[in-house]
């Protein structure tokens, strides 16, 4: 007998430019199947559709609306994320445009800033203590994979 | 560096509030107390930030065209400590008016600088988000 490997079904909202969703089309975005989609990416994609959705001026000092690039970088970065069991992040918008995905796990937190210029301004927390912080010039998907490395490894010295 | 043509001002006192609106979307729920706080992005406009000076104005004052947001408190001694700097800049329709400046070259707080002043604010008026 031979055997075959199952093919992952396609999803249908891969490649699709978050922004640019009326509220419709997103219905057809979130309705994944929950076999396969980590319980954290779908809460947070809810998230940031509304987020992207914001309007001028929304945080009363002239901020802008969360830019497409930023949005898209965030989109992209999570759903390279192979972690399934995160915790939901905290998906919030910085008032230049851009959008913030936070996480905290145990002792330590990781905050990443997408920037509409398309770089990643990144912050490591550590028994609240901020110890290290940095720039990505673009966003560079495998350095973003590293820091979530850095911060699930929270759980494993919390688990000694 | 804040930019070069901003310098503190004294006369701001380190124990003075300073005032700043916050969106409910830049509300989050602390995962270590349980409570609401604010997300340190909600410190991190574009260049420097706008705030309001505590003892010239009222609550009432700042949040009267914006009845979704809230408004947060931190002291303008834990600017200077996280070296950053303040500075009156009063308009036209609002003489209470202030910058914050950070050590970014136009002025915007570092991400450490805006956490540590995150860390240290507190609720003056807290909508339920």
């Amino acid at each position: 007998m031979i055997a075959t490997a199952e093919k992952e079904p396609k999803r249908s909202w891969e490649n699709t430019d978050i922004s640019s969703l009326t509220s419709i089309r997103y219905s057809e975005v979130i309705s994944l199947r929950p076999d396969y989609t980590p319980h954290w990416l779908k809460d947070a994609l809810i998230t940031l559709f509304h987020i992207a959705s914001l309007p001028e001026n929304w945080d009363s000092y002239g901020g802008p609306t969360p830019s497409s690039t930023a949005v898209n970088n965030a989109l992209t970065f999570m759903r390279a994320v192979q972690v399934e069991d995160l915790p939901v992040p905290n998906i919030v918008p910085v008032p230049g445009g851009g959008i913030q995905i936070e996480w905290s796990i145990a002792h330590r937190e990781l905050e990443l800033e997408f920037l509409s210029d398309g770089s990643v301004e990144y912050l490591e927390i550590e028994d609240e203590k901020p110890i290290h912080e940095d720039k990505i010039i673009p966003a560079n998907n495998s350095q973003l994979q590293s820091l979530l490395l850095w911060l699930t490894h929270a759980a494993t010295r919390k688990n000694r | 560096m804040p930019p070069p043509e901003r310098i503190d001002d004294p006369s701001v006192r380190d124990n003075e509030c300073l005032w700043r609106r916050v969106h409910p979307r830049d509300i989050i729920r602390d995962s270590e107390s349980g409570e609401l706080r604010p997300t340190s992005a909600a410190f991190r406009p574009s260049d420097e930030m706008s705030v309001d000076i505590g003892s010239l104005t009222t609550a009432e004052a700042v949040l009267s065209n914006y009845p979704h947001h809230s408004l947060i408190e931190f002291t303008a001694g834990i600017v200077r400590k996280e070296g950053g700097i303040v500075v009156r800049d009063p308009l036209p329709d609002n003489p209470s008016h202030a910058l914050v400046c950070g050590k970014n070259p136009e002025g915007r707080l570092t991400k450490s600088q805006a956490k540590k002043i995150q860390q240290s604010s507190k609720w003056v008026i807290r909508k339920t988000p």
